[in-house]
């Protein structure tokens, strides 16, 4: 962001005139407003995109009234959510109540600024990237339990439970699937991780290491599942025993601020899959050819991964709360443990040969 | 900034050493420079700032931990202290530190504290007049605490380089992810495994109890 200031003054002479600190600041500031912009329209066209997958899944159409199949409906539900009234209630924790929200917003958003877009197209690479995107995202779990107790409502409470248990327990499965693409890339910066994997597709993380690189993208996956509260793992929020979870007291902007967030970690996990084990922004095939689609493709790659969630969550049943522990514990640990030995395994044979 | 507190700034300056302190007191004495000097901006006069705001918070913090009436607010005032000590990590230069700080420290173990706190349904404690019996005890190992962070901060050793000094040059080498693995498995191979062994115990521990 520095350099590309710095560039930008020695290009416009005008820009001199201003103190350096305040354009670096208004930089910052506008790369977060471009990046918050950007994620919020996606989520706003996911939420319509769950709804039709729904319908079609269940033979109907789904939203059909505002525009054309229904593209407006997120805008008009958007409208509406600012207009509902904002409803505390009456015996709710004020101050904790009011802050939950903001807080699994912010946990969901700022994760978003060690993404990498294209090589360039990049807020901040932090050379500890995908360690930050673990950390920031692990305090959305305080924005939850705080959502539920506040409420002070016992749906809301066993919600909060129930989702900071789920959200603990297959954090240690993420981390370690994500080691098998951060060994190979000998980084923890999301660029270089994307720029190890240059040149066609038989070189992504999840083709590399057979077969240790694509059982660990599916154990992220199915972890990140988990961790964001999505069908088969949504006991958190589950509509039949728990009204909504966490949530259940919400209305108006302060539920909206949660629904953005949901839908925001899905796109999340999608580009962090992409980012470690579909080659990033690359084209599949002659990469340096389709080098000016690289955003697009990078979006793309992450639209797709968010409607396998999608195509998944009207797919399968909800899981019990002891059957999540077990696939936890007893299914994803041990084969993520494989898959960390695995590839080290792979990468010690083929540097001694 | 009043011409007294700059001069207390300046002094703490003196005695106190992080990164970048000797381009801090240049900075200070160089206030009155025109708008063209400022295009050399240094990069450490932002850290005074976020040295500032940080340690503030995490004073602040920490004060209100100890004074909210609510344990579920001392939990989360806690974590909040958390994040400003990982901010602080971060203006060290030890970006690994920083970023395990919050996610352990905030993520986890501060989830497991409001578990704990909620599922004991502690409710408000009363305001209270009377101090504990224990009040005077406490107060004297408070200042006994004080008075070493004191010495630690004031004290010049003998020696070249005194305590925050050799701190912020490990800092400056070891702080990322990269050296500290190094360190881990060259220097310290056997302590780090260990630990490291010891925890597994404690995961196979925890599998067995599960399963009973």
């Amino acid at each position: 962001m520095r350099n590309f200031v710095d560039q930008l003054v020695n290009n416009y002479e005008f820009l001199e005139t201003f103190p350096r600190p305040l354009l670096y600041l208004i930089a910052m500031v506008a790369a977060s407003a471009i990046i918050l912009g950007f994620i919020a329209i996606l989520v706003m066209f996911f939420v319509w995109l769950e709804r039709k997958v729904a319908g079609h899944m269940q033979d109907r159409y789904g939203p059909m009234e505002v525009g054309r199949h229904g593209w407006l409906q997120s805008i008009a539900d958007g409208i509406k959510l600012f207009l509902k009234e904002d409803i505390i209630p009456a015996l709710a924790d004020k101050p904790l109540f009011v802050i939950a929200p903001i807080i699994v917003f912010v946990g969901a958003f700022s994760a978003f600024v060690v993404v990498p877009f294209s090589e360039n197209l990049i807020v901040a690479d932090l050379n500890i990237g995908i360690f930050y995107i673990l950390a920031v995202s692990s305090l959305t779990v305080i924005g939850i339990i705080m959502a539920g107790w506040s409420s002070n409502n016992k749906w809301a409470l066993y919600g909060a439970m129930r989702s900071a248990a789920q959200i603990i327990s297959y954090e240690i499965p993420v981390g370690i699937a994500l080691l098998a693409a951060v060994l190979p890339a000998g980084s923890l910066s999301m660029r270089d991780i994307v720029l190890a994997q240059s040149g066609g597709f038989w070189n992504w993380f999840i083709f590399r290491n057979p077969p240790f690189g694509f059982v660990a993208c599916i154990i992220y996956f199915v972890a990140a599942l988990a961790e964001v509260n999505r069908t088969p793992f949504d006991i958190p929020e589950a509509e039949s025993e728990l009204v909504a979870g966490y949530h259940t007291e919400y209305s108006g902007m302060r539920f909206a601020f949660f629904f953005l967030a949901e839908y925001a970690n899905m796109f999340l996990v999608g580009t962090i899959v992409t980012t470690l084990f579909l080659g990033g922004w690359e084209f599949p095939i002659f990469p340096s050819a389709f080098a000016f689609l690289n955003p697009i493709i990078f979006v793309l790659k992450g639209i797709a991964l968010v409607f396998v969630m999608m195509w998944l969550r009207w797919t399968l049943p909800r899981l019990r709360v002891d059957q999540l522990m077990y696939v936890s514990w007893k299914v994803l640990l041990p084969f993520a443990f494989a898959c960390l030995f695995g590839v080290s395994a792979w990468m010690l044979l083929l540097h001694s040969a | 900034m009043s011409q007294k507190n700059e001069r207390i700034l300046s002094y703490l300056l003196k005695s106190i050493k992080y990164p970048g302190k000797q381009q801090i007191t240049s900075c200070l004495s160089r206030r009155d420079t025109s708008v063209k000097k400022y295009a050399s901006f240094k990069h450490e006069e932002k850290d005074l700032t976020a040295f500032l705001i940080f340690s503030t918070l995490a004073i602040l913090g920490a004060l209100l931990t100890v004074t909210a009436r609510n344990p579920i607010y001392s939990v989360l005032f806690l974590a909040m202290t958390f994040l400003q000590i990982s901010g602080l990590y971060a203006l060290l230069q030890a970006e690994f530190i920083a970023i395990v700080q919050i996610a352990v420290y905030a993520g986890a173990i501060m989830v497991l504290f409001l578990f704990v706190v909620m599922f004991l349904d502690v409710k408000e404690i009363a305001t209270e007049k009377n101090f504990h019996p224990i009040a005077p005890v406490c107060l004297i190992l408070a200042l006994v605490l004080l008075g070493e962070f004191l010495v630690f901060i004031f004290y010049k050793p003998s020696r070249e380089g005194g305590l925050s000094e050799t701190v912020t040059a490990v800092g400056q080498i070891y702080g990322t992810a990269e050296n500290i693995g190094r360190t881990l498995f060259s220097q310290y191979l056997l302590p780090f495994e260990v630990a490291s062994i010891l925890l597994l115990m404690a995961i196979v521990g925890a599998v067995v109890l599960a399963k009973r």
